[in-house]
């Protein structure tokens, strides 16, 4: 009699389900297992086998073949052992099998038998209830992350023993002897496992002219570029930007905690991503590092930075090809690679700061404490492509706080405050660009800034004397634009003012970049 | 023997790998000609050069190695100087080690006219880059030739202001005659070939080593008649070739600075020293005119004066006035002005706390005060005043 159960793997980022069909025929004893598997699932055979053996159920001396279907995708992952064992128990005739086909199975089996967690459980039982399943057998440490999906019925069970106990009805856990799964309500999780101590806004003393940079990126999605020379806090104002940011939707959350979960990042600290991601990978990463990859391809830096902060320190120190590379998750907002004959895209949709000293020693332009030649520092200044720099909209200096400022006692705003005004600024574009597949002042199309970056004619004058005076480009100029469109919104005025413009050229990339 | 041949053994001569200066010095004074030297067998000079020099030596005594070497030269349109020309600059005569030949590609200024080096820091200041342009630009107005080094910073700027008037220039290179260095003054490279000159003492293909820029700088000396130090740090080259100016009797002129300025140490200690301090370019005209009296009726000092006056507006020059800064500024504009320095670059972080403006008003005042062209940035959101 050939059985069938499901289950599922990660390919990308994405879930995709396997059939296990077992069959259990007369011949020679063999366990016999087919269907294109790498080397962790062909180990199943030997994990379900002892797992048995340790539960105390016999494996009957006969052929055992299971295939897992479909056979030209290439399996792998720890996750088909569960399904693997039901997928016997019934074949040997030993729980019903229209209970136990009912259910999606997930779990890597120990020697004991008990239930292990395994990595991608949220992409899979996501895929899993598009296909139709409802009842999904799961390990217990993977229930966290997979309740972020409502109207899901899920069982956790501690060892082989109780699944097999289960299905015959003689596992006695609950008061009324009944066995209830765990039903999601798929609301939003509040951030009650905040794993990171995230800096607020208001412990940052003054460096005025870079928080209200990085709080005008955070409100358009502009790519922000903070130079300076180093300890002025660059880091620290960087890492604050995730706070200001506002809350994730529980989409949002779903497709951050996705990415964690399939990469393996989740624990019981970390059960699911509530709060907006805030990557800090450092420059000696590799290009698989940032970009995601491998033979068994898992996403990088930039995917865990979804709908977060990706900040790249030391920015001219990251390698030529890493940072020529990372031009197209800019502008696509996902990374595609191909494994296998087999496209894979992670999605890669994040807030870039950046952050670099002028020169090697990071004095320049302190003459007194730069000791750097000239050419170094050009040299220093080059490393950065102009095609790379034309992706960043905001341009802004971080300096050297004097003691006065950084131990004064003043009223700072907090990120709660900043993140309101943001608030009404995504609003505000949201309503702006409706029906549009990206709706941030950032992202606008030329077509775009064209029809809502009016500016009244004085204004116009104001700019067409910026232009040039300061040798303005094309480019340039809708980058200035942009940053006004956003300022605007902050302030939410629906046409652009004097002020707003005037600001925007504040943080335009001066000389020393435009060259 | 006849120009070529001339020509031929001056060129092999200082085409010699591995002898150096010294040792040409001293071949020179045995034999007192190239033709005779090429005749030496290892005997003659045993004591000038080792066993394996020799071989080097011997082996460049190549005809068709040569004549190919000087046929580059001309299919790339440089001129090879030499010690019997009398086109030979004369003021390289007195050297104690000159070069016995060097390239030239474009032309040499004019010997009669007085020259003066202006040499400087390649990391100027804003500051210093305007002053290096504006004496350059007078002083070849004027009709003195400006001797520069085609480096970065000053020697730049030097050149620049030179070309910008049409005066006459000559940059003579640290490295081999085709080097560029820095890449980035293409442009100069060759504005400089169609309508100055550029000089070395290298021929093609040597690249720039840091240990051949004091011998370039000695020949920048020895061709001014004065020498102009506009920014220096303390241990600048420029120092070498101010003391090899003096070395050679040249009058040495600084730019004085702040004592706190590390790009005015150099200048400063200079003037401790004893070289001229300079309020503008009318001191070394005045100098040069003291020492070779008025050598262009047409372009006299005076007349000079009259034209090109920037002085009188700002604080030096005859009729001292106090500066007051640009005209026309709101009292906010003015406080925010005052707050900077035409040197050291202030960040607007600085100046919202030290101004007494808010946020706006201060992007406001430095917006308006840089579209008016009295302050610039020269790195991001660091502001200087433009020197008027």
């Amino acid at each position: 009699m050939v059985t069938e159960v499901c289950s599922g793997m990660v390919l990308g980022i994405e879930g995709t389900l396997v059939t296990i069909q077992s069959d259990i025929s007369d011949g020679l004893p063999v366990f016999h297992m087919v269907g294109l598997l790498s080397s962790e699932v062909k180990e199943a055979k030997e994990r379900v086998r002892t797992a048995f053996k340790n539960t105390g159920i016999r494996l009957p001396p006969k052929r055992i073949s299971v295939n897992l279907a479909p056979a030209d995708l290439r399996k792998r992952g720890t996750g088909f052992d569960l399904g693997i064992a039901v997928g016997l128990l019934i074949a040997m005739g030993l729980i019903p099998e229209e209970e136990a086909s009912d259910f999606f199975y997930l779990g890597e089996l120990a020697l004991d038998g008990s239930i292990c967690k395994v990595q991608g459980t949220l992409p899979i039982l996501r895929e899993a209830q598009r296909q139709g399943y409802h009842k999904c057998m799961i390990p217990e440490e993977n229930l966290q992350e997979a309740t972020l999906l409502s109207g899901l019925e899920l069982y956790t069970f501690s060892s082989l023993l109780d699944v097999y106990d289960f299905f015959r009805g003689e596992l006695a856990r609950s008061e009324n002897g009944e066995i209830l799964p765990f039903l999601c309500d798929g609301k939003v999780k509040k951030t009650e496992n905040n794993h990171r101590s995230r800096i607020d806004f208001s412990e940052i003393k003054g460096q005025k002219l870079a928080k209200r940079a990085l709080m005008i990126g955070a409100a358009g999605f502009h790519n922000v570029f903070l130079d300076g020379p180093p300890g002025v806090g660059k880091s620290m104002l960087a890492s604050a930007v995730s706070g200001i940011l506002p809350e994730m939707t529980q989409e949002e959350i779903i497709d951050a905690t996705m990415i964690y979960s399939v990469k393996g990042l989740l624990n019981e600290e970390v059960q699911w991503i509530g709060e907006r991601p805030f990557r800090n990978p450092g420059h000696a990463i590799t290009k698989i590092g940032l970009f995601g990859g491998g033979s068994d391809p898992k996403p990088g830096e930039i995917s865990l930075a979804h709908h977060g902060v990706l900040f790249l320190d030391e920015f001219s120190e990251y390698k030529k090809d890493i940072l020529e590379m990372l031009r197209i998750p800019l502008e696509e907002h996902q990374i595609l690679l191909v494994r296998n004959e087999r496209t894979i895209s992670y999605p890669a949709d994040f807030l870039l700061i950046a952050a670099s000293n002028p020169c090697p020693c990071g004095y320049y332009p302190d003459l007194s404490l730069c000791h750097c030649g000239s050419n170094q520092i050009s040299h220093y200044q080059n490393k950065l492509s102009g095609p790379i720099l034309d992706r960043m909209d905001l341009f802004v200096r971080c300096e050297r706080m004097d003691y006065r400022a950084i131990t004064q006692e003043k009223e700072e705003e907090t990120s709660g405050q900043i993140r309101e005004k943001i608030m009404l600024a995504w609003e505000l574009q949201k309503e702006r660009f409706t029906g549009k597949k990206e709706y941030f002042n950032g992202r606008m199309s030329p077509q775009d800034i064209n029809k809502y970056c009016k500016l009244s004619s004085a204004d116009n004058r104001i700019l067409e004397r910026a232009f040039e005076t300061y040798g303005m480009t094309g480019r340039g100029l809708n980058r200035v634009l942009k940053v006004a469109r956003t300022i605007a919104d902050l302030d939410g005025k629906e046409q652009i003012a004097t002020e707003h413009l005037e600001e925007a050229l504040l943080y335009r990339r001066s000389s020393r970049w435009e060259r | 023997m006849n120009q070529h041949d001339q020509e031929f053994y001056w060129y092999w001569f200082v085409n010699i790998p591995s002898i150096g200066n010294y040792t040409r010095v001293k071949l020179m004074e045995l034999y007192g000609h190239p033709s005779r030297i090429y005749q030496c067998s290892f005997q003659d000079v045993e004591g000038y050069m080792t066993a394996k020099q020799w071989e080097e030596f011997d082996r460049s005594r190549n005809y068709r190695l040569q004549e190919e070497g000087l046929r580059r030269l001309k299919d790339s349109g440089i001129v090879f100087y030499h010690w019997e020309q009398k086109e030979y600059p004369s003021r390289f005569r007195n050297l104690y080690d000159p070069p016995y030949g060097f390239y030239l590609k474009g032309r040499l200024p004019d010997p009669q006219m007085p020259a003066v080096g202006i040499v400087g820091s390649r990391k100027a200041s804003p500051y210093g880059k305007k002053m290096a342009e504006r004496y350059a630009q007078e002083l070849a107005e004027a009709g003195v030739s400006v001797i520069s080094g085609m480096a970065a910073g000053i020697d730049t700027e030097a050149h620049k202001g030179a070309l910008s008037v049409g005066g006459s220039t000559l940059g003579i290179l640290g490295g081999g005659i085709d080097t560029m260095y820095p890449k980035s003054n293409w442009n100069l490279y060759l504005d400089m070939y169609q309508s100055a000159g550029i000089m070395s003492e290298y021929n093609i293909g040597i690249s720039n080593l840091s240990g051949l820029f004091p011998m370039r700088n000695r020949l920048i000396s020895a061709l001014s008649d004065s020498i102009l130090v506009v920014e220096a740090g303390w241990k600048s080259g420029s120092l070498i070739t101010a003391d090899q100016g003096m070395e050679q009797g040249k009058d040495i002129f600084a730019i004085p600075g702040r004592i706190t300025d590390p790009m005015s140490q150099g200048c400063n200690h200079l003037i401790a020293q004893g070289a001229f301090i300079t309020e503008s370019p009318k001191d070394i005209l005045e100098n040069l005119r003291d020492r070779f009296g008025i050598w262009n009726q047409e372009d006299s000092i005076d007349n000079k004066m009259e034209t090109h006056d920037w002085r009188d507006t700002n604080a030096m020059g005859d009729g001292r006035k106090d500066f007051d800064g640009p005209v026309g500024l709101s009292s906010k504009e003015k406080a925010v002005y005052d707050l900077l320095d035409e040197i050291r670059p202030v960040g607007f972080e600085i100046l919202l706390q030290s101004s007494l403006c808010d946020f706006q008003e201060l992007q406001h005042i430095l917006m308006s005060l840089e579209l008016k062209s009295y302050i610039q940035q020269p790195q991001q959101n660091m502001y200087v005043k433009k020197i008027l």
